[in-house]
């Protein structure tokens, strides 16, 4: 008696566990979905003749290369200054820190074009920063190093949010058995905490990378030219419409695709193998 | 449809789990279906909102970027004496304005665009899905001025005159902006007001010095029979640090006050707007006097690329006259009747004024007879 009272106990369960997970699918489904069919569509909207055509134009593959490489170079900069900045806002205490901590976010909010025209009052050749740089030969308008302050202003908050809580995962009290065990801070920072926070620091450098690549607003008011991606679609689509559009922003959307995901792969079987 | 839902939500959240677990996979489902239909249609359904949340009748009005100002000063006035009219602006380049109505399928009440010429040209030319045009008349409202903006801290600013600005703004060491001739109407004025410029000061090449000879592949002209035809490439790319190309206009101004270009022309209502410094050119240059339509005749701007689907673009010198039309596919004409009626009116005229934009009076209309009663009164 008592053990068919069990099976049925069991059953229940398995009936609420089944309705549970069939919920949850199918609300992730709808989600998946609503981020897959509007790309999708992108893609196969054009046809292979215009997607061929605007994949093997020299300007189409520049533009991405320009894009992917200036997306990176500004996530390298982002890593050297952003890390540091996560690691003492997950473990130290300070004034203003919750100041520090709004206002990194603040550049998510901010209209893009007022991104852009606020990078300029800063980086033109008039302005201080601008000046500085440009008495070393670098100039902000219309050249890489303004495409890579436009997507670091807008993307950094990413990779610092991302990595300050991997950094809070980390158990402090691992940092202070290695030091008591003689090890340096930097060592701690180096031999302890880092890796143990890598993930998180890696998504974070993804999700920055990744905006960096989508980024047009504030990119399009310090560079035209050289041209990323994003600007390329909107001048395609202004002087020649949706036909000539559409295509690179599929070819961008498919490189896109290919590398995010074989990130993703890579990070989640290293995941396995830990 | 209210009552339903709460009632639905009610009895989802008092009733055991199995109903709520049920509810939310249907209420899941609704959507996703949803999803799937719209996309099975190929094209999107457009939107016929035709009242806004507030409950007042929404009026979409696309303008130029160089009405803005005035604009956003109609819109409020406007808003104050019509209270059950929500007026929705939305400002692009001039060709953009129109092309969200012709290729976008955009539900647009209202376009203002900078030149009248672009409404024959893509509208009467664009056929909806009946068959009728978008648009079978236009009205001139306003005109305006080409004028070279600067700032003080312009490179030469203090040597500038109206006898030697041609040469300074050509100088390799000053920063010259222009607005994309292929999509800002202010781009291709440029290049017709350099090639008028040409025949007033009798030098030649002064396009090609400040403008043309700046792109891997140079923007050209060439004369025939007395009519100077300027080609635009299909690949516009700067190749040096004497130009600095931008989609529209607006993006200049923001390099203009920053210091990273010296000079760009714009129309003298948004110079005057944004008080910056600027030169005043001669009238036969200007293209904003209607007394030398005829020298201005005399240059064409065409593009070396087919742009749309149906039109050859070619932009024809002309003085600078606004574009006011009403599309035909609009599902609010009274509304955007009365909103031209506002803006032509004693107020809206007001408005252009205070901002510096000079109309046209009397406005001018290509079809009189085919205008709504109401606005014909403006043409007698």
């Amino acid at each position: 008696m008592a053990v068919v009272k069990k099976s049925e106990d069991a059953g229940r369960k398995s009936i609420i566990r089944y309705r549970f997970l069939m919920l949850f699918t199918l609300l992730g489904l709808i989600i998946v979905l609503f981020i897959l069919i509007p790309l999708a569509k992108v893609v196969f909207l054009s046809d292979k003749e215009s997607l061929w055509q605007a994949f093997i134009d020299p300007t189409t593959i520049n533009s991405i290369l320009l894009t992917l490489g200036a997306a990176l170079i500004t996530t390298a900069i982002g890593f050297i200054f952003g890390v540091p900045l996560a690691y003492m806002l997950a473990r130290y205490d300070f004034p203003l820190k919750s100041v520090v901590e709004g206002l990194i976010d603040l550049p998510i909010v901010v209209p893009h074009t007022a991104a852009g025209i606020a990078l300029l009052f800063v980086f033109g050749r008039n302005y201080l920063l601008g000046k500085w740089f440009g008495a070393v030969g670098v100039q902000f308008v219309d050249s890489l190093a303004g495409i890579v302050i436009a997507m670091l202003f807008v993307s950094v908050p990413f990779l610092i949010d991302s990595a300050k809580e991997g950094f809070k995962k980390v158990d402090v009290r691992l940092e202070n058995v290695s030091r008591t065990l003689g090890a340096s801070p930097w060592q701690v920072f180096y031999r302890v905490t880092f890796p143990l926070a890598w993930r998180s620091i890696l998504a974070g450098n993804l999700m920055m990378w990744a905006r960096g690549i989508s980024e047009f607003g504030a990119i399009v008011i310090l560079a035209y030219y050289p041209m990323v991606t994003p600007t390329l679609i909107y001048q395609r689509f202004e002087s020649y419409g949706l036909s000539k559009a559409i295509p690179v922003a599929a070819i961008l959307i498919l490189v896109c695709a290919f590398i995010f995901i074989g990130v993703r792969t890579l990070l989640h079987s290293r995941q396995k193998d830990d | 449809m209210r009552i339903f839902v709460r009632h639905y939500w009610g009895k989802m959240l008092s009733n055991s789990g199995r109903i709520v677990s049920g509810g939310l996979l249907l209420v899941c489902l609704i959507p996703l279906f949803g999803l799937i239909g719209l996309t099975a249609c190929g094209t999107s359904v457009p939107s016929s909102s035709t009242q806004s949340t507030t409950g007042k009748t929404k009026l979409v009005v696309f303008e130029a970027d160089s009405l803005m100002v005035p604009f956003a000063r109609i819109e409020k006035e406007f808003e104050q004496q019509n209270p059950d009219i929500d007026v929705e602006m939305q400002a692009h380049g001039s060709i953009q304005v129109i092309r969200q109505v012709t290729e976008l399928g955009q539900d647009v009440d209202v376009v203002a665009v900078a030149d009248f010429s672009l409404i024959p040209m893509l509208m009467y030319a664009t056929k909806m899905a009946d068959g009728k045009p978008y648009a079978d008349w236009y009205i001139k409202p306003a005109t305006n001025t080409m004028v070279l903006a600067y700032t003080p801290q312009s490179k030469y600013a203090g040597e500038l005159t109206a006898d030697n600005w041609y040469q300074i703004v050509s100088r390799t060491d000053v920063r010259f902006g222009l607005a994309d001739p292929r999509m800002d109407a202010v781009g291709y004025r440029t290049l017709m007001t350099d090639i008028l410029a040409e025949s007033y000061y009798q030098k030649g090449n002064i396009m090609r010095d400040m403008v043309g000879s700046s792109f891997s592949i140079p923007i050209t002209a060439s004369t025939q029979n007395g009519i100077t035809t300027v080609t635009v490439p299909e690949l516009l790319e700067p190749s040096n640090n004497h130009m600095y190309l931008r989609g529209a206009n607006m993006q200049l101004l923001a390099l203009l006050e920053s210091g990273d270009v010296d000079y760009t022309f714009d129309y003298k209502s948004v110079v005057l707007q944004h008080n910056l410094k600027y030169l005043e050119l001669p009238p036969e240059i200007n293209l904003g006097d209607a007394r030398f339509a005829e020298t201005y005749s005399k240059v064409v701007v065409k593009l070396d690329f087919r742009r749309f689907k149906t039109v050859e673009p070619v932009f024809e010198g002309l003085p600078i006259g606004y574009g006011l039309a009403i599309a035909n596919n609009s599902k609010h004409q009274q509304e955007a009747v009365k909103f031209l009626q506002f803006l032509l009116g004693p107020t809206g005229q007001g408005i252009f004024k205070e901002c510096s934009h000079p109309e046209l009076v009397p406005p001018e209309s290509d079809n009189v007879n085919a205008l709504p009663e109401a606005l014909k009164l403006f043409f007698h």
